[in-house]
This record gives structure tokens, C-alpha cells and sequence, in this order.
């Protein structure tokens, strides 16, 4: 035997080890605790978890790890309306709320900010992108026709994609056909979803060239500029900063055919708030802290902004600033309201027809005035508003040819006709005297 | 020692919920716990009430524990003997005992033994720990050296090298004196 085996041996005898009588002792004593409940214990592998005294300073270790890496970086990416939003809201949350003063004040800037940029990709993203749409699934489909007397404008939304055509087709039938041969979906489906509309008039502009988007992207983008206008006006940052956000905001949104949900939402504090409000015809962003105003309203595809104190210069395309002085002392006077003012003159070899709008209360009178400086006097005599105003807002046009009797009597037009002329070129006038020039949504083929 | 219980089935009908099984995973560890936690205790008593605070974890541990080999399910249960262990070593301390005091004491606190296992145990004091630590688990608590090679996170080899000079040593103590 040689000595290795001697000490295997050796070592074989020593075995320290209980006795049959001792294991069973053990295991008796073993069994009584094992019987009653016990609180589970967890896997020796996380043991590092087991205190609960740790668990805060863990989860925040936790969560400063992973704010470089994983999930909460992929957060930083989500915009409203993601899943990983809620995350990046709480990572946001966490951060503010380990941050003071300054430093707060920093970080609440930088994630207003960063809605703004979310924004923006989701409205590049979900505006007027959809002209190609897939054939494949019909999972979701919708289509409405409208026909028009010159011209028949189809809406087809497939899984969430808009696709806005105009067609040829005048009937029914005709439209299912040309829905089915361009997008594959079969007849049954188009037949049972068409919303199939006969207009008695022409198509507008703002129809033919209407900015697609979807109903999903419209509810995204709808609750997007709910949730930046909040971060924009809960900030502590200062006015000058808010003032920036807010002007982004609305170049943003400028444009933008967002209707929103008749609801009304709005959001106060003490003399700040805010209030969106919207529906099928007109929707408004209004926000307000304390005598500063932005106003943004849509109506019929336009969108007009009125500003008001501090925040009347927000918007460099706001022309006339000269008139600010004056305006603000005719504000003092005592006009709180908005007045919009437009005019319009026409002038025809036999007589002259202006159309003045002031509050959409719409005046037409005739007039021997046929140059632009008697049209303008004329106004100033007749209505209360200064030279600047009337000569700014002043449509005038020379025609060739004798007044016809629907020129000078067309109050009896429909409102649409009357509309699609505002079209043309509308000039908003408020009592901020901020006099907004719009030509955006011109309907140029309506003359 | 039961060597031929196949271990999953064990494990597999103890996740079931018949808690008799229990009994058989006891009677396939209790040696090897024991004869572990004896040699890093002072005490029989103190090893006992390990042996069983181990016994208890793994009961409750077993229901989320995912068998793969009978190596990992060891290395399992040695986890949580490490733990309780060091538990023990934290008490201990606050009863105003080194740990240094208290692993040399070990071997001169066991109970009443015969002269060669008290050679025997006196050649082991001269090993590096983590050999000794090979020996003990190998040749008292009988595991395999793959099944050590993993309570150890060591490759197998290296446990079978040392093992080897250990024994060498061993040798070579023990007929110095």
C-alpha cells in the first residue's frame, strides 16, 4: 500500500459524521420547521436583493446604470404614444426629482425641449406621408367619396395609412371599382365601408390639397401638443425661455390640419392656462397667463394666430409692428376683444364694391371711391379703425368689366361661397393690431 | 450514502408538491452537508443548526430552482451552505470571536477522536485553504471532482492536480510526525 492510499485511508476514517440516531434527530427537528409556513426565501443568487433596507438605494443604482444602457436609454427615444414613454416620463420624473434649483430649472428646459423635437419627427412622421399605401391587408379599411360638381375627392385609409385621390369616377359603382383596382381591397369590403357623399358645388382648395393624415396619427399628434404644451407651461424656467418654446410650439403646429376632438381640454393654474379646444369646423389653442396671450385658431383649413402682451412680438411673420404702440394704447382703452378686420374693395367701371368684415359681421356697401387711398378714407370714415389697419388689410382690385348683380347683392350666397373668397387672402386684425397675412390655404381656383 | 437516487426525479417530484420527497433529498445530503460544515465549524452543535438553516432554504428555494445537472443543483445547495456559513461567522464575530481564532480553533474543538484522526487533521491545518477545502469535499463529503470542480468554479483539472499534491503533502506530513 502506498502512502497516498495510507492517507486516502486515513482520511476515510476521520469522516466527521453523525450517527443514524443523530440524522434522525435532525431530521425530525427539520420536519417541524418545514411544516409550518415560512416566509419564502429567495434563490441564493439574490441574496444581494434579500434586505429590503437595500432595496430603494438598489432601484436607484438600478436605475442609474441602466439610464446609459437598455431600456431606459431606449425610452430617451420614445415619443407621446409609445410604450417606452411612460418609462422615459419616469426616468424624467426621477432625474427632476433629484435635481434643485437650477439645475432643475435646466433639466425642465431640456425635456420641454425634447418634446418639441418628439413632436416634430411625430408630425414629420404622421402628416401627409401616406401616398403610398400597401394592398396587402385589409385589416382596418375605411373610404369616403366625395363627389364634387368638377371633381371627386376619395379617402381611403388602410391600417391606419391615409390615401387621398381624386377621381373621375361620378357614381358609386364606379368608385368601388377604381378603390378595388388600385388598392386590392375586394368590392364587398369597399361597398360595405364607402361613405358615399354627393356635393351640390365645386370642390375648395383646402379640399384638393388637403394635408393627409391619419385618424390614429391625428389622435397621436393631438395628444403630442397636449403633453409638449404642458411641459412648455409647467416648466420653472424663465418667461424668455417659455416664450421660445411656445413660438417653436406654434411654427410647429402651424399648418398643421389637426382637428381636435370636441373635447375641450384645459389646464389652469392661478392666471395661467391653457385650453384646446376643437371641433369638426374650428378648433383653438388658447394660452394665457396672466395678460399675455397666443391664440391659435383653425377655421376651414386656416389657422390664424393672434398674440397679445408680452407675447405680441412672438412671431417674426407678424408684420406691422410699428402699429404696436398705438394698438396697445387703444387696448387700454377699453376694446378687450379681439377684432378681426378685413376688407376688400372692388372696383368696377361703374361702381365700387367694399367688403368690410369686422367679427365676422360682414358689411358690403357701394362706393363712387375708385382708387385705393379713397377706398382706404372711405373705411376710416365709415368704421372706427386707423389708416394703418384699413390700408394693411386692404384687398384691392381693379375688374375690367361692368358690376354684376351677384357681385354687389351676393349676401344671399351660401356660406361656403363666402368662405372660399376668404380663402383668397385673408388679413386677421386684432386689437393687438397683429395683423397676420395668410396665404397658406389660398384657393386660387375659385375665381 | 445513496448514490444511485437519481437526483431529478427527486428534485422533479419534490417540485410537484409531495413534500415526503423532501426526506430523500435529506437523506442523499445530510452526510456530505454535515461532514462540510463540521470541519468549518467548531461546534457539533453549531453544525447541526447549520446543517438544518440549510435544509430549510433549500426547501423553500426548491419550487423556483431549475435542475440541469447534479452538479449545479450542488453547487446550489453549497451556495446557500456558503451563506449560512458566513452567517454564522457574522454571529459569532459579534460574540467577540475572530474568525481567524475560530478556524484555527476548528479542528481542536471536534469531539473526542482517535490519535490518527487527529494526525490526520492536524496535516490538513497545513494545507493551503482551498486545497484543503478539495480534500474535504472530495474524500469526507464525497464529491466527484467535475462536482467539485463546479462548487468551486475551478476547472476540473486544476481540482484533480491539487487534489494529487494534496495527498502528496498530505503523505509527507503525516509520516514527519
Amino acid at each position: 500500500m502506498n502512502e497516498e492510499q495510507k492517507i486516502v485511508d486515513a482520511l476515510n476514517k476521520s469522516v466527521p459524521t453523525l450517527k443514524a440516531s443523530e440524522k434522525e434527530d435532525l431530521w425530525r427537528a427539520l420536519e417541524g420547521r418545514l411544516s409550518t409556513p415560512l416566509a419564502p426565501i429567495p434563490s441564493p443568487y439574490l441574496s444581494f436583493f434579500n434586505t429590503k433596507k437595500h432595496m430603494a438605494s438598489i432601484a436607484l443604482a438600478l436605475i442609474l446604470m441602466l439610464s446609459t444602457t437598455g431600456v431606459v436609454a431606449a425610452s430617451n427615444d420614445a415619443r407621446p404614444g409609445d410604450t417606452l414613454f411612460l418609462v422615459d416620463q419616469t426616468v424624467e420624473d426621477v432625474r427632476l426629482a433629484l435635481a434643485s434649483g437650477e439645475s432643475k430649472t435646466k433639466l425642465e428646459a431640456k425635456f420641454a425641449a425634447e418634446r418639441l423635437l418628439e413632436l416634430s419627427s411625430i408630425l414629420e412622421e404622421s402628416v401627409n406621408k401616406s401616398a403610398a399605401a400597401s394592398a396587402s391587408t385589409t385589416s382596418s379599411f375605411e373610404a369616403e367619396a366625395d363627389v364634387f360638381t368638377d371633381i371627386t375627392i376619395v379617402k381611403v385609409e388602410i391600417n391606419g395609412r391615409t390615401t387621398i385621390f381624386a377621381s373621375a369616377a361620378k357614381t358609386r359603382e364606379a368608385i368601388v371599382t377604381e378603390i378595388n383596382t388600385r388598392f386590392g381591397v375586394p368590392a364587398a369590403t369597399v361597398e360595405s365601408t364607402l361613405d358615399f357623399e354627393v356635393e351640390d358645388r365645386a370642390s375648395r382648395g383646402d379640399e384638393r390639397n388637403s394635408l393627409t393624415i391619419s385618424q390614429e396619427n391625428e389622435a397621436r399628434v393631438n395628444d403630442a401638443v397636449a403633453i409638449t404644451l404642458g411641459y412648455v407651461l409647467n416648466g420653472s424656467f424663465g418667461d424668455d425661455e417659455r416664450e421660445d418654446l411656445l413660438e417653436e410650439l406654434s411654427l410647429l403646429i402651424d399648418g398643421v390640419p389637426v382637428k381636435l376632438n370636441s373635447e375641450r381640454l384645459r389646464i389652469q393654474d392661478t392666471n395661467t392656462w391653457v385650453e384646446v379646444r376643437g371641433d369638426e369646423d374650428d378648433s383653438r389653442v388658447e394660452i394665457r397667463d396672466g395678460h399675455d396671450r397666443v391664440r391659435i385658431t383653425e377655421k376651414d383649413g386656416e389657422i390664424r394666430i393672434d398674440t397679445k402682451g408680452a407675447w405680441i412680438n412672438l412671431f417674426e411673420d407678424n408684420n406691422n409692428s410699428d402699429d404696436d404702440s398705438d394698438d396697445e394704447d387703444k387696448d387700454d382703452n377699453g376694446r378687450d376683444n379681439d377684432v378681426s378686420f378685413e376688407a376688400e374693395a372692388n372696383v368696377f367701371p361703374n361702381t365700387t364694391v367694399v367688403e368690410v368684415e369686422i367679427n365676422d359681421q360682414k358689411t358690403k356697401f357701394e362706393t363712387s371711391a375708385n382708387t385705393r387711398d379713397a377706398v382706404v378714407l372711405e373705411i376710416m370714415s365709415r368704421f372706427d379703425v386707423t389708416r394703418a389697419t384699413a390700408e394693411a388689410s386692404l384687398d384691392f382690385e381693379v375688374e375690367d368689366r361692368d358690376n354684376r348683380e351677384d357681385d354687389s347683392n351676393d349676401d344671399d350666397h351660401d356660406e361656403e361661397e363666402d368662405d372660399d373668397k376668404d380663402d383668397d387672402d385673408f388679413i386677421n386684425f386684432s386689437t393687438d393690431l397683429q395683423l397676420n397675412v395668410g396665404d397658406d390655404d389660398r384657393d386660387d381656383d375659385d375665381n | 450514502m445513496t448514490g444511485n437516487v437519481d437526483l431529478q426525479t427527486l428534485l422533479t417530484a419534490q417540485k410537484t408538491g409531495q413534500p415526503e420527497q423532501f426526506r430523500a433529498i435529506y437523506d442523499l445530503l445530510v452526510d456530505k452537508l454535515y461532514t462540510y460544515v463540521q470541519y468549518r465549524v467548531n461546534t457539533r452543535e453549531a453544525a447541526t443548526d447549520i446543517v438544518q438553516d440549510v435544509f430549510i432554504d433549500l426547501h423553500s428555494a426548491l419550487p423556483t430552482f431549475t435542475y440541469t445537472t447534479d452538479a449545479q443543483f450542488y453547487s446550489f445547495v453549497f451556495l446557500i451552505t456558503k451563506r449560512k456559513l458566513a452567517k454564522h461567522y457574522n454571529e459569532s464575530k459579534v460574540k467577540q470571536i475572530s474568525e481567524t481564532v475560530l478556524e484555527e480553533d476548528t479542528i481542536a474543538a471536534a469531539p473526542p477522536q482517535t490519535e490518527e484522526e487527529d494526525a490526520v487533521k492536524r496535516a490538513l491545518q497545513t494545507l493551503e485553504p482551498e486545497t484543503r477545502e478539495i480534500v474535504v469535499l472530495h474524500h469526507w463529503s464525497r464529491y466527484t471532482f467535475p462536482e467539485i470542480a463546479s462548487l468551486l468554479d475551478m476547472t476540473e483539472s486544476a481540482v484533480r492536480v491539487r487534489h494529487h499534491r494534496a495527498l502528496k503533502t498530505l503523505a509527507a506530513t503525516l509520516t514527519s510526525l
